[in-house]
């Protein structure tokens, strides 16, 4: 049976989600845009490998690189996280850093 | 008495925040992930355009003998050195742990790809596999980049 888009890309789109938390609408857009394109990727082999055209061989090594990609870009989403965490964490010091150097009486933040 | 109390209590305020400023960073900014490498991102462009180049060679012209032949094999085997210096320069700098597995991946991408010219790919697989390996320097490229504005 035929896949479409749609039974790829929301699971991947669920999954992601997931894990990246409340800091998922910052970086919605990059994630649709490239989980798009990997699930066409899958479908058109999905297609080839159902027409005949790709040979198991064959069909396993592409999929395996659109795995990869799938990876990468998690990876690249999971990096984006940390750098909202830290400016977070960076913007909550520089918030209190005149009150503590004030208090102490010297630049220590 | 409650004035002791409350001096007692900002003092405790001041120390938990000064602590908490060094245990997280030791500096003054807290640091979750490796700074922004210029040079990675300049090589990693430049391995982008030199797979673009090779995969579109390989969609005009699959199968090639002889000079080519090995023409395209120098091609295939210098790519795979660029990637693996990247993934050494990458290897090097703390904190970059997501950058040095999409790099594995990529290169194990380009394993992938070494394995394919020999089963004589179609354009279709070509193309495909293309697309993938673009979606995965993208994704190096789009990490190194959030990193510069950081």
């Amino acid at each position: 049976m035929a896949l479409d888009i749609q039974q790829l890309l929301t699971p991947m789109l669920n999954a992601a989600k997931a894990v990246i938390g409340d800091k998922w609408p910052g970086i919605q857009n990059y994630a649709e845009t490239e989980f798009k394109k990997i699930g066409k990727n899958i479908l058109d082999i999905e297609k080839n490998i159902l027409q005949g055209n790709y040979s198991e061989d064959q069909a396993r090594l592409l999929l395996d690189i659109q795995k990869n990609a799938t990876k990468a870009v998690l990876l690249a989403l999971e990096g984006m996280t940390l750098i909202m965490t830290e400016r977070a964490i960076n913007a909550a010091l520089g918030a209190i850093r005149d009150i503590v150097n004030n208090a102490i009486g010297f630049a220590l933040l | 008495m409650k004035k002791i109390f409350f001096s007692r209590s900002h003092g405790l305020f001041l120390f938990s925040v000064v602590s908490f400023a060094f245990i997280m960073n030791g500096c003054f900014s807290v640091k979750l992930i490796a700074d922004y490498d210029e040079a990675v991102d300049k090589q990693v462009t430049e391995i982008y355009r030199n797979i673009s180049i090779y995969m579109q060679d390989l969609v005009n012209t699959p199968q090639v003998s002889g000079t080519d032949s090995i023409a395209r094999t120098t091609k295939y085997n210098s790519i795979q050195l660029d990637i693996s210096t990247i993934k050494l320069r990458a290897s090097a700098k703390e904190k970059n742990s997501q950058q040095i597995q999409q790099v594995e991946l990529l290169a194990d991408s380009w394993n992938k790809i070494g394995e394919l010219q020999k089963l004589r790919p179609t354009k279709d697989m070509v193309q495909s596999a293309q697309s993938g390996l673009e979606i995965t320097l993208t994704a190096i490229l789009r990490l190194e980049i959030a990193k510069k504005r950081s």
